[in-house]
């Protein structure tokens, strides 16, 4: 039991800490956001794993980039600009 | 695989449809509100994906077969949220001592899970998910991604999917470093296709992007019949104007053993080189495990003594979708020395 407390009260500092980092970036958005580079995003998260995906459809891209948020931890802002990114080169189906 | 389980994915790639087609109604009147985030647009569709592969392998006395069919459904449901599952079907044809053993097919559920993006760095997970211990399992267990078809031999020992709850995510803490995390709990399950252990667990790591290196350690305490710990520590490097992946993996546990792996791979993508050699790939992998002086638990399938094996191997894209793979390796344990032979073709496809 000792270490099943750890690993929730782990959990739960770990998802407070996400929390209140999201709560500050949203405030500090106007002054500290900075573009995300989308080509970096996509070659630092998805290329170091595997070959270049197929030709998807825009609306399929957008499915994957969700399923690779996950897989990959990537955050929303990232995984934003890795749709956008990749967008440009989905076929417009 | 049960038809109860077959219907409920149907009914979710339905409700999923709905849903997308409810979202992209809802995009106009977004746009009209003048959001930017790409989220409040999002128009998915659900899909099919996954990958297909028939491996060999040959040893002294045992030659084995083993095609997979691993498909992965996605269904976006409206804008925070998928559901994700992958089953994969297996089989595995041995020819043993001159003759077959009886060909065996399993399924299994690697995971079926509903994901809440609960805010930019906070994701919910709740359902059946891949055990989030090292980073093997989550990100190069697909056979089209895997650089040798033969797994580590430290990989079934930390192996594993879970039925119950996961919180992850990754908070970038500067902008060339990222802290990623997932905390898990899992429930004991018996089902055949979606059985789980009780366990709870966790994975962190620094990511650095400019530098392409991440660098995890992983904790998993088992809280069921069988109760120890494992922990794992994992290593990835692409090296930056090379096509060269460094990865690594270790995995310390009193009652399971303990290993390592590490593994090189060369793409030869250089335009200095031939055409027909750009699409090929050089890997190698060194590995070592040690085996618990009190024997491992029934429940894992891991070497009966102390071993090493170096493999080598050669990656050919066919196509960007259809790998060949061929390797040679050669294993040390205890009056057990021996050669290893490996050949397989992989798909991957998305529909």
């Amino acid at each position: 039991m000792r270490w099943l407390s750890v690993a929730v009260t782990l959990s739960f500092c770990l998802a407070l800490a996400a929390w209140a980092n999201d709560k500050s970036s949203k405030q500090g958005a106007a002054s500290a956001a900075r573009p995300v580079d989308g080509e970096q995003v996509y070659k630092s998260n998805c290329t170091r794993c595997h070959n270049t995906p197929p030709t998807l459809t825009e609306r399929q891209t957008k499915v994957v980039v969700r399923h690779m948020r996950v897989r990959a931890n990537i955050p929303a802002d990232q995984a934003d600009a890795a749709l956008q990114y990749l967008s440009e080169t989905a076929r417009r189906d | 695989m049960k038809p109860r389980f077959l219907s409920v994915l149907i009914l979710l790639l339905f409700l999923g449809r709905i849903s997308t087609a409810q979202s992209a109604a809802d995009a106009p009147a977004a746009q009209n509100q003048g959001t930017s985030d790409s989220t409040r647009h999002f128009e998915g569709v659900p899909m099919i994906t996954g990958g297909i592969a028939l491996n060999a392998s040959f040893e002294p006395h045992e030659n084995n077969m083993n095609p997979v069919v691993a498909p992965i459904f996605l269904i976006p449901l409206g804008r925070r949220a998928l559901i994700e599952s992958e089953v994969e079907v297996e089989s595995d044809i041995t020819y043993s001592h001159r003759e077959y053993l009886p060909v065996t097919l399993t399924k299994s559920v690697e995971y079926a899970q509903l994901d809440f993006f609960a805010s930019k760095y906070l994701t919910i997970v709740a359902g059946r998910y891949a055990t989030p211990f090292n980073i093997y399992k989550e990100r190069f267990d697909a056979r089209w991604i895997r650089n040798l078809s033969a797994a580590p031999l430290i990989f079934p020992l930390g192996d594993s999917s879970g039925n119950g709850g996961q919180l992850r995510g990754a908070i970038p803490l500067s902008s060339s470093a990222q802290f990623s995390y997932a905390a898990y709990f899992s429930a004991q399950t018996t089902n055949v296709s979606a059985s789980s252990a009780r366990q709870s667990g966790l994975r962190t790591a620094l990511f650095f992007p400019g530098a392409r290196i991440e660098a995890g350690f992983s904790f998993n305490r088992l809280l069921g019949e069988n109760r120890f710990n494992r922990f794992g520590t994992d290593f990835t490097w692409n090296v930056r104007g090379l096509p060269l992946d460094i990865r690594s993996e270790a995995l310390f546990s009193k009652v399971v053993g303990n290993g390592y792996w590490i593994e090189g791979a060369y793409r030869f993508s250089s335009s200095r080189f031939p055409r027909w050699l750009r699409r090929s790939q050089a890997v190698i992998r060194g590995e070592q495990y040690f085996h618990p002086s009190e024997g491992v638990p029934a429940d894992f399938e891991a070497p009966e003594v102390d071993t090493t094996r170096l493999l080598g191997g050669w990656n050919y894209w066919i196509t960007d979708s259809v790998r060949a793979q061929v390797a040679y390796g050669r294993q040390f344990a205890i009056d057990n020395n021996h050669n290893i032979w490996t050949v397989g073709i992989s798909y991957r496809f998305v529909k």
